[in-house]
């Protein structure tokens, strides 16, 4: 009897310790546990994204809760780099295409290609030269929201220069006569109304870039990051651009972070973000807007974007790819679309995106696929080489340098750029 | 009486050509400033189609009062201006009382090593805000027993995110120090003989002789530390990490996207962020000029 009384008190004592134990890791798998995020940008519409990521988390999970912060992208990069210095950096936040080999030499970024197991959908979903660009150095490094560019054009102007609204250029040569028709002069013989935005100043890489793939050429560096510049077809895209500077078809565009498109003050466009829609739609007004994918071979045209990375030093790692998982799902897509005008990376996510206006959103959705980066592989220099190239392309415009020789001096000095950069290594 | 006005209106008369000619171009001056933030101002009322219209006009063709609605009610900004005016006038207020005291004892008391010291302090105005911004960083970061951090400064984000990270670094002053401190320099030192004599301590010479005297020198740094600490951008942005803790000059960028802006809400907002500034400087103009000229920076 007592064996019995011992045996059915020691079964509850363990009984009782058992339910306590998943008791306890129940509570623990519960715990309620914040994570933060940072995305670059600003106005309303990056704030909405922000929110709605992480409601979106926060839906599926109700312990994690996201703080988010919109940052200003023109200083993100230094709070990001005061953040990481300081280790108070986000557990989730945005990087710029071009600047991820930055980011990825500070050793911050966890490779996600490492975490992310071969079930995971985004492999599948989403187009190869899309992964291809948030790679580097054979790491993939997360979701790339993107920023693509097809051809816009004025359908007012069109009609007031007397071209069909509903018919863009189909080639280079066309584009050129457009521009003509187009380009319109105040009393002063000052252009008012470029035919065709060529940007001769700041983000000088953008229509240069798709220039180069009218004549097709595809990328600025090689699989060795050595500049591809001095090739024929890349003398012919800028003696190209520098047409519509001498027809005098273009106005000087100091802008940097401004393109002529959105100012009202260009006609037919191929460097405007698809991001941009959202504020066109208020100033110009979708009525007015053509969107069609650009006439170059395979539609190919410039693909920047925001990627959404990990700190590999997040406290809380399970939480945070849980919430990553979520922010980068084919919803998760569909927000950073519906939102802030990215152009979702999953195809799964692009049917919502083209609902809101299939003749706008529908040619963009379907570039994604051919959309390019400016080589294979993404530049560790490539801060170094814009500026280079926007000093040398002013000149060059401007009639102050040849082109042969500006190419050749871009070359030169991109090789010491790249020289230092190898020496601070 | 009538002496003196007839001299006036001779005095006005009195107009040489170099006279003419600089107020000529101080009037310049003024349209092209004054033109400026006219155009500014139009530009809070207009459509944003009107904003980027090729066709440029001054005036807008219709008059959008709801362009100052909608920035209002599409945002915290109640918040945001509280957080500036708060962070502003503490900053404004404590600097002033400290730089007041520092400049008092660069002037006026000896010590060893006052010179040297003056010399270290002033550095303070000729370092770049860029090259520190790390190490004050990871100060008001690593500050003990504040926002989670434990004795030596360690767990928690210290100060960080909170006003005081927005207030403390800017206590200290260099160039108020420097402007106080010529300032007295100026009073004659038989005042402070003076009052030794009738009792008074170091201390009460500064409080019932200096302090009086300074009310010019206040205003002047005043309108510089307002000014500055209002506008200040890049600091508050590194410094908080919460949309609670950012200032009117973080919130402005919200109209500044990568590529576009929205003209027609941003100078709208502008309109209302210089208000406070524009109100100092209606009052305190004249004490402005004053400390300008008594304290030798003319």
């Amino acid at each position: 009897m007592k064996k019995k009384m011992l045996a059915c008190f020691m079964a509850s004592i363990m009984g009782i310790g058992t339910l306590a134990g998943m008791g306890a890791f129940a509570e623990e798998a519960q715990e309620p546990v914040t994570i933060t995020m940072w995305w670059p940008g600003s106005g309303d519409s990056y704030e909405a994204l922000a929110t709605q990521l992480a409601d979106l988390v926060h839906e599926k999970y109700d312990w994690i809760t996201v703080d988010t912060l919109v940052i200003p992208w023109a200083d993100y990069d230094s709070k990001m780099n005061v953040a990481f210095a300081g280790g108070t950096a986000p557990d989730i936040f945005g990087v710029g295409l071009n600047t991820l080999p930055t980011y990825v030499q500070t050793g911050n970024l966890q490779k996600m290609s490492e975490v992310l197991d071969d079930s995971w959908d985004g492999w599948t979903d989403i187009p190869e030269n899309i992964q291809q660009y948030a790679s580097y150095e054979d790491a993939f490094y997360g979701v790339m929201m993107c920023d693509l560019r097809p051809f816009m054009w004025r359908k007012d102007l069109f009609e007031a220069a007397g071209l069909d609204p509903d018919t863009p250029p189909a080639n280079a040569e066309e584009l050129f006569e457009y521009a003509q028709k187009l380009t319109e002069y105040d009393e002063n013989g000052k252009v008012k109304t470029a035919g065709f935005q060529i940007q001769t100043s700041g983000y000088v890489d953008q229509t240069l870039f798709a220039a180069m793939l009218m004549f097709g050429l595809d990328e600025f560096w090689d699989e060795e990051y050595n500049l591809t510049i001095q090739d024929p077809k890349m003398i012919q895209a800028v003696e190209y651009c520098k047409s519509f500077i001498d027809e005098g078809l273009c106005n000087y565009s100091e802008g940097i972070a401004t393109t002529a498109f959105s100012d009202g003050t260009a006609a037919m466009t191929l460097n405007t973000a698809c991001n941009e829609l959202g504020n066109l739609e208020d100033t110009i007004g979708f009525d007015n807007i053509g969107v069609a994918a650009p006439f170059m071979e395979d539609q190919a045209n410039f693909v920047g974007g925001t990627i959404v990375c990990v700190n590999n030093q997040a406290k809380n790692m399970d939480a945070v790819m849980k919430a990553y998982e979520v922010m980068t799902s084919k919803e998760g897509c569909e927000i950073c679309g519906l939102t802030a005008g990215f152009c979702p990376p999953r195809e799964s996510a692009l049917d919502a995106y083209v609902a809101q206006n299939p003749d706008i959103y529908g040619p963009i959705a379907e570039i994604l696929p051919y959309a390019k980066s400016y080589g294979d592989k993404l530049n560790p220099c490539f801060a170094d080489f814009r500026d280079i190239l926007k000093n040398y392309m002013e000149q060059i415009y401007y009639g102050k340098m040849d082109v042969e020789e500006g190419l050749q001096s871009i070359v030169d000095d991109y090789k010491q750029a790249q020289q230092d950069w190898a020496d601070n290594m | 009486m009538r002496s003196l006005i007839k001299n006036r209106k001779r005095k006005k008369l009195h107009i040489t050509p170099s006279r003419a000619a600089a107020w000529f171009l101080v009037m310049l001056g003024a349209c092209l400033v004054l033109g400026t933030l006219l155009i500014a101002l139009f530009t809070a009322f207009k459509e944003p189609k009107e904003t980027i219209s090729a066709n440029f006009s001054i005036l807008p063709e219709n008059w959008l009062w709801s362009n100052f609605t909608d920035v209002l009610t599409s945002d915290i900004w109640g918040r945001y201006f509280f957080n500036s005016l708060f962070i502003t006038i503490t900053v404004v207020v404590l600097s002033i009382l400290l730089s007041s005291l520092a400049g008092y004892a660069f002037a006026r008391l000896e010590f060893r090593g006052r010179h040297g010291l003056f010399l270290l302090f002033l550095c303070g105005m000729m370092v770049p805000s860029q090259v520190y911004i790390i190490p004050q960083y990871m100060l008001l970061k690593g500050f003990p027993l504040a926002g989670g951090n434990n004795l030596l400064g360690q767990g928690g984000m210290g100060l960080l995110n909170t006003y005081w990270a927005l207030i403390i670094p800017f206590l200290a002053a260099p160039l108020g120090v420097f402007l106080i401190k010529q300032f007295y320099m100026g009073f004659p030192k038989a005042l402070d003989e003076a009052a030794i004599l009738d009792g008074c301590t170091t201390f009460q010479v500064y409080t019932k002789i200096y302090l009086p005297l300074s009310k010019p020198v206040f205003g002047t740094f005043a309108i510089l530390k307002f000014t500055g600490t209002w506008n200040d951008y890049f600091y508050p942005l590194i410094m908080t990490n919460s949309k609670e803790m950012y200032t009117v000059q973080i919130a402005l960028q919200k109209y500044h996207g990568e590529y576009g802006i929205q003209w027609n809400y941003l100078m709208a907002a502008t309109a209302m962020t210089i208000l406070p500034i524009l109100l100092l400087f209606i009052f305190c103009q004249k004490y402005f000029t004053a400390g300008i000229v008594t304290s030798g920076l003319k």
